[in-house]
């Protein structure tokens, strides 16, 4: 039991040692890189909530859903997004990494090689966004019309969870493929722009669409289904199923790295 | 004029190199036109008009924005940010026998038709799919009208790019700038949506800047939203913005060039 602290603590603090590397290099090293980058991304989002609010204050509602009920997906969308993009952002620089023979030296380390990988490149950019897109989210819950019952808040929350938890297995069956392929991955801005479909309510798709969303690419589960609870539109059978998807996924995802870590061979220079 | 053949196939080789990666910046476009489809199809599903258009107009507003966009808004400009800062790499520029502002243009080109051919084939294969018709301009003349407009966009968004790029001569953190930029500039522009959706002000506040010209305008004379008078007096402005840009990236290009410091290998 004591190892097992110990390791967790160790954990937490070499975690906490690469987000202080990280944020001496965004904050302290390029100040106006990172009001231009957080401005951006305050920008992106403000446009489409603006987007949003023009379009259903014309219809009244979308795909059935009335303005705050669409809101809530928009701004789910936001809450996973950057909350995933801030704890697996390593997931985009693989390729960077294994060509600079980054991978090579942290085979090397004492610690859990997949956990040093993700957690290279920990972005506090993110927190910046985050903070205001919480708040937001918590404006437009008090503003649903639907009442919001204790049990379906903790199912959010949990579905929340789930969601990062496939957003987990996702960017590590990405960093698996790159390092199975040894090539720069772009597999992750399909992943990102499959994610942006998920801005409006997942029923504004065809069927299969919405198939391929929830089955095979996940997203669905991730973004409409945690938002979809709360409404009280989720029956328990899906909400079983989010969850069986999730660990699926985490499963899945885990052995794929050792498959591809055991099949790794330096290329770097 | 051999030099710069000699780009363009140099720079079609590149092309042709990074092919996967090449393919998934198609990939990523159609997957933005899907949801923008599925979005206005959904809306429209129980109505006929909105913000002044019917559901053919701004199915076909969308799916036109997703090829200009792969067209218009693509240049390998902002690559020169990053060029004035490694190592001496702008420097190598300056001693060979070619015009700087030709060569990224001509490396523009081959980008911009290149992926205009597979954008436009794969839209095809996709309104096949979906069984979409999309609207032809009502007359020739708003056809050469849109041409107009989408030459003045290019060279626009051409001088933009390099204007916001010389950021590069007096700082190394211009990647951020750059995000900024292209995210403003694409919502103004109306890459995702007809500045007819956005409030009032807002769309007034836009109106007055150059970007609504590179797809918002020759979009709207395609469909036809506006009259011959409206569109020539939108290509004229768009004109003026040119000249502008143009005349202040020149200024500021000259004013870097004294600033820059060749250091590096």
């Amino acid at each position: 039991m004591s190892n097992f602290k110990f390791s967790i603590l160790k954990y937490c603090k070499v975690w906490l040692r690469l987000g202080k590397m990280r944020f001496q290099e965004y904050y302290i090293q390029s100040r106006l890189h990172s009001l231009f980058l957080i401005s951006g991304k305050l920008v992106r989002f403000s446009f489409f909530f603006i987007f949003i609010i023009a379009l259903l204050t014309k219809t009244q509602t979308l795909a059935g859903f009335s303005l705050y009920q669409t809101l809530l997906f928009f701004m789910t969308f936001n809450l996973i997004d950057i909350t995933s993009q801030f704890f697996f952002r390593s997931a985009y620089a693989i390729g960077w990494m294994i060509n600079k023979g980054e991978v090579d030296f942290i085979l090397t380390q004492p610690i859990n090689s997949l956990f040093r990988i993700i957690s290279d490149n920990i972005d506090f950019l993110d927190l910046a966004t985050l903070a205001p897109v919480i708040m937001v989210l918590g404006l437009v819950i008090t503003r649903l019309q639907t009442p919001i019952t204790s049990t379906n808040f903790i199912l959010y929350i949990l579905l929340c969870f789930n969601a990062l938890l496939i957003a987990f297995s996702i960017h590590v069956a990405i960093i698996a493929l790159s390092i199975l392929t040894q090539e720069i991955s772009s597999e992750i801005w399909i992943y990102r722009d499959l994610m942006t479909m998920t801005r409006f309510p997942i029923d504004i798709y065809s069927r299969s669409i919405q198939l391929v969303l929830t089955f095979l690419v996940p997203i669905a589960v991730m973004v409409s289904f945690p938002a979809k609870v709360l409404l009280e539109v989720l029956s328990w059978q899906w909400i079983i199923l989010a969850f069986l998807i999730g660990a699926i996924s985490f499963g899945v995802s885990i052995r794929f790295w050792h498959f591809a870590l055991r099949k790794y061979s330096s290329i770097s220079t | 004029m051999k030099k710069y053949l000699a780009v363009v196939r140099i720079t079609f080789a590149n092309v042709l190199v990074y092919r996967w990666e090449y393919l998934i910046a198609q990939f990523r476009a159609i997957l933005l036109l899907i949801t923008l489809y599925f979005l206005w199809t959904q809306v429209f599903k129980t109505r006929i008009n909105l913000f002044n258009f019917d559901r053919g107009q701004i199915i076909t507003y969308v799916f036109l924005a997703t090829i200009l966009r792969q067209f218009v808004i693509i240049s390998a400009t902002d690559q020169i940010a990053a060029e004035l800062q490694s190592w001496g790499k702008f420097f190598s520029y300056l001693l060979r026998p070619i015009g700087y502002f030709r060569y990224w243009f001509t490396v523009d080109l081959v980008y911009k038709f290149s992926s205009l051919i597979s954008i436009s084939l794969i839209i095809f294969i996709l309104t096949k799919i979906l069984n979409i018709t999309l609207i032809k301009p009502s007359d020739f003349l708003y056809v050469l009208l849109f041409v107009a407009a989408i030459l003045i966009a290019i060279l626009i968004y051409f001088y933009f790019n390099i204007l916001v790029s010389t950021a590069g001569f007096w700082t190394s953190q211009v990647w951020g700038l750059q995000f900024l930029v292209v995210l403003i500039l694409e919502f103004s522009a109306g890459a995702y949506f007809p500045l007819n959706v956005l409030p009032t002000n807002l769309q007034f506040f836009i109106k007055l800047t150059p970007f609504p010209y590179l797809l918002y305008y020759p979009i709207s004379i395609f469909l036809g939203k506006l009259s011959y008078l409206e569109s020539i007096q939108a290509i004229l402005i768009a004109a003026l913005w040119l000249l502008v840009i143009f005349l202040l990236t020149k200024f500021v290009w000259g004013k870097g060039l004294k600033a820059y410091e060749a250091w590096g290998g």
